[in-house]
């Protein structure tokens, strides 16, 4: 493996991790913090894919990413969290039961899309081995699992902001998808985070159980 | 080897000398040395704190005295407490000559289990403690088993886990091969999986040893996880619990230099293992400067965050072996 491979799967790696910071938070605010570290970092391994592949479509999409996604969305989030002290933090179930089932989720549901979707196309990656998408199918699944055990609405945004950010990663790794596809989902998540700032006005919290009960 | 020769209706028998000797070496540097170490990191976490301290002999004077004293059973107990300290210390001398604790090189008993067995015999030794603990009949040791044994889950597991993920970078699972592959490939030691499995075996070695962000040991009641299990022992029992609890820090300890932090420097022969004394000395200093540093820059965890520490601990482990049978 290359010198710069190596440093794009550390970075990869500590990106990981913000993930699993994220998951643990109960304080939203140290969440929001975690995903500007986290895409801060995605920026950085955008950088290094444009100096190793000579484009500058990747130094457009890590500046995107770390002045969208880093600083405007989290300002945005931070803005609503000034309005509601009652979201100032959440509580959890616990990090051990928390981490093993994040974990199993991730695992297992990275498994199955890595070796019973990929396995059978070929599928070529900028750098490194196909393996490196795990990264970003691991993410992928930690805020899937953020948004599946918090009923807060504030870290269901959060989880979905890291979803994205999984997505970036994996189509920094993948072929490269056309510049202008990119910047249409970059919109759209800051829309979407708008739209859902809206509701989390409206509503807090989720307790979907009452409004199942007949 | 022993081989004996009935035909000629004689028995003879032959031992290779130079493997008993190193045998002998490894085994009683473990036994001797263990209780030094343990000293001398107090001594230093004492100046570190401005305080004079005790000796960095102060094991051994513990031991001995423990040693001229009498021991009591109490009436609710029964055989297995009284014998599960001997079995344990069996179980971590046994240890030390299956990992290169001293000697990179196979000794006597080196073949009877591999890394695997290795950490499966470190769960069984503590498991047998746990045993007897319970066989004691006191309420207080229950209460301490309980808190061992909730900790245990995630702890055990992460010993296990960080030997499969070092067998998966290695490719062997023979601890002796895993030490020499390391010191001839650095760019193995410096795979993300092995930098992760160091980090999650640091963690472990923290609980285990009882240093500060975790303390396990000590006498204080809100936070006694290890010394519960050992509460109702007395005199000479006691010694031999403790000893064994000495040697099994220095086994993790070595472990974490020898195969995670520091695998060059290991000298091989009758006088390599001579010369590698003074050299697991030297690494051993290197990691209780470290320790020290970490213990004294630390607050202590509240007894139930341990478990959260410790989860962190087993994920890292797990997460990476993950990652490092694919990205590879």
């Amino acid at each position: 493996m290359t010198f710069i491979a190596e440093i794009v799967y550390m970075l990869s790696a500590f990106t990981l991790l913000s993930a699993f910071f994220i998951l643990l938070q109960p304080f939203i605010r140290s969440m929001i913090r975690g995903i500007v570290v986290q895409s801060v970092l995605i920026g950085l391994i955008s950088f290094i894919m444009a100096y190793y592949l000579s484009s500058i479509d990747f130094v457009l999409l890590g500046i995107l990413v770390i002045v969208l996604r880093g600083f405007l969305v989290s300002y945005l989030l931070e803005r609503q969290l000034k309005k509601h002290s009652s979201l100032f933090r959440e509580s959890t179930y616990g990090i051990p039961s928390t981490i093993l089932m994040a974990i199993v989720v991730a695992i297992v549901g990275s498994f199955i899309v890595y070796f019973y979707v990929f396995y059978n196309l070929i599928v070529t990656v900028t750098i490194g081995t196909t393996s490196i998408l795990l990264f970003a199918f691991m993410m992928m699944f930690l805020g899937i699992y953020i948004i599946l055990s918090r009923k807060n609405t504030m870290t269901q945004i959060i989880g979905y902001v890291e979803e994205e950010n999984s997505m970036v990663l994996m189509s920094i790794f993948l072929i490269p998808v056309p510049f202008i596809v990119e910047v249409t989902v970059f919109l759209d998540v800051i829309t979407l985070v708008l739209i859902a700032s809206v509701v989390a006005k409206e509503k807090l919290e989720h307790v979907e159980l009452q409004e199942l009960r007949g | 080897m022993i081989a004996s020769n009935f035909a000629k209706g004689e028995l003879e028998v032959s031992i290779d000398v130079t493997l008993l000797v190193e045998t002998l070496i490894q085994l009683f540097t473990v036994l001797l040395l263990s209780p030094l170490f343990i000293g001398i990191s107090n001594r230093l976490k004492a100046i570190v704190e401005s305080r004079r301290g005790p000796s960095i002999f102060q094991p051994y004077y513990d031991l001995m005295k423990l040693f001229r004293k009498q021991s009591l059973v109490s009436k609710s107990a029964g055989s297995v407490f009284v014998y599960a300290p001997y079995v344990a210390f069996a179980i971590y001398c046994l240890i030390s000559l299956v990992i290169p604790v001293v000697l990179p090189q196979p000794v006597y008993f080196t073949a009877t289990v591999d890394f695997f067995g290795g950490a499966l015999l470190f769960g069984l030794a503590g498991f047998i403690k746990m045993l007897a603990a319970m066989d004691s009949g006191s309420n207080f040791t229950a209460l301490g088993t309980a808190r061992v044994a909730s900790f245990s889950i995630f702890a055990e597991g992460t010993l296990i886990l960080v030997f499969f993920a070092v067998a998966l970078i290695t490719t062997t699972i023979n601890p002796y091969v895993t030490n020499a592959f390391l010191v001839a490939n650095p760019s193995a030691y410096l795979t993300l999986a092995h930098i992760s499995a160091a980090a999650a075996f640091l963690m472990l070695f923290i609980f285990e040893s009882g240093r500060l962000p975790v303390e396990s040991t000590g006498l204080m009641e809100l936070g006694m996880v290890d010394d519960a299990l050992s509460y109702e022992y007395s005199g000479k029992l006691l010694a031999i619990n403790k000893w064994g609890s000495y040697i099994k820090q220095y086994l993790l300890g070595a472990v974490l230099l020898n195969v995670f932090l520091i695998p060059w420097g290991l000298q091989t022969g009758v006088l390599g293992a001579l010369i590698d004394i003074p050299i697991m000395f030297v690494k051993w200093l290197a990691l209780i400067v470290a320790l020290v540093i970490i213990e004294t820059s630390f607050a202590k965890m509240r007894l139930f965050k341990i478990q959260d520490y410790l989860s962190i601990a087993f994920a890292l482990s797990l997460l990476f072996l993950i990652l490092s049978l694919v990205a590879t």
